[in-house]
């Protein structure tokens, strides 16, 4: 399926990027520089190109299964040339259908949650966790956030009950990010750019054997909240 | 060259991969297999004791040591080789064979959790092997 094989396709080359920044920083002589800028650049493309190609996905599962999709269709094709007249204007709406944009949700989730596992091995320094939750969460705050982002995160609360709020004012990939209609439209169409690093959190915490429910929600761009719950699994090793 | 044989066992406790160096008996590969996945227990015991990786050497079978390394993310490098080596070796080794796995990692068409059958694997942990463990 050419939507899964962009999915991949796109985790590949994020970790690829991530990768060559933390070797960058890590091990001089062979490092391999990135540039950051591309990185960001990139990321909002990838949202994009997945809502795009889920859409088209559905269609044709809905074509193929023939009937009564039909009669949905003719909004369909008259869309697609709109949107690249309005890519002028810059402003056009997400898809409003909640099932397309749930598809979306768990494919960006899965791409960051395979980069978060993969990146999570790179960054750990040698002194191993300690299986502390916290400490692993503090990691991210840092080590994780320094590597994407290149500042730590503002804030990070916890209910030490397996509850951790991570606060971030000045959020890098919103920074460039404004609308016309004001704040809260802004921050509902941000929406799909902050569940790839929803994804990325949990991967790297799962790498860690801690699984977690990573949730984001964003007030006022450039700022944005997540929320990690851990979920406690039966013991085991 | 006295025999090694070291092996990666996944987090889930899955063997990823395995290699012997040196002169391979064919009786004793069995026996090296069964000695390391027995080891596996007191390295989780060890693993609790220090933050290190490098847990040096968690157990002997009979008189072949068995050394072993844990990576932050729960895979676990063990070594059983016949004659003593040094420390530094094992760590030199151990944290080689660690930036390999790494590699491995980023490679997206490698599922983690599943058997490394990367032949150039293979033989650049037989390079290591020779450097490091002679």
């Amino acid at each position: 399926m050419s939507a899964d094989a962009a999915a991949a396709g796109a985790s590949a080359a994020m970790t690829q990027a991530l990768a060559a920044l933390a070797l960058g920083g890590k091990r001089p002589p062979e490092s391999r520089q990135v540039n950051g800028g591309a990185l960001e650049l990139l990321l909002p493309e990838l949202v994009d190109t997945l809502i795009a190609t889920t859409r088209e996905a559905r269609r044709m599962a809905e074509r193929l299964s023939g009937a009564a999709a039909d009669a949905a269709e003719p909004d369909g094709p008259a869309e697609e040339p709109q949107r690249r007249d309005s890519s002028a204007s810059g402003w056009h709406e997400l898809p409003e259908d909640a099932e397309l944009m749930e598809q979306v949700y768990v494919k960006l989730e899965a791409v960051g949650f395979r980069v978060g596992r993969r990146l999570a091995e790179r960054l750990a320094p040698l002194n191993r966790r300690l299986g502390d939750t916290l400490d692993v969460v503090k990691f991210v705050c840092k080590d994780l956030w320094m590597l994407l982002f290149n500042r730590q995160v503002d804030n990070l609360k916890t209910n030490h009950r397996g509850i951790y709020v991570l606060q971030d004012n000045k959020f890098k990939w919103f920074l460039r990010m404004s609308g016309n209609s004001g704040g809260a439209a802004a921050a509902r169409r941000a929406q799909p750019y902050i569940w790839l690093p929803c994804g990325i959190i949990r991967g790297v915490l799962d790498s860690f054997g801690i699984s977690t429910v990573v949730v984001a929600e964003t007030l006022g761009l450039p700022q944005c909240t997540f929320q990690i719950k851990v979920v406690t699994t039966t013991a085991g090793g | 060259m006295s025999t090694c044989y070291f092996a990666i066992v996944g987090p889930a406790d899955a063997p990823l991969f395995e290699a012997t160096f040196g002169v391979q008996r064919p009786e004793s590969k069995h026996l090296h297999q069964f000695a390391v996945h027995a080891a596996l227990d007191l390295v989780d015991d060890a693993q609790l004791m220090t933050n290190a990786c490098f847990l040096k050497t968690v157990d002997r079978y009979n008189e072949w040591p068995i050394a072993a390394y844990v990576t932050p993310s729960g895979a676990r490098l063990m070594l059983l080789h016949e004659a003593p080596r040094s420390e530094d070796s094992l760590r030199a080794f151990f944290t080689d064979c660690h930036e390999l796995y790494i590699k491995t990692l980023a490679n997206p068409f490698y599922e983690p959790g599943s058997p490394i059958l990367s032949q150039a694997f293979a033989a650049k942990v037989g390079a290591l092997a020779k450097k490091h463990l002679l």
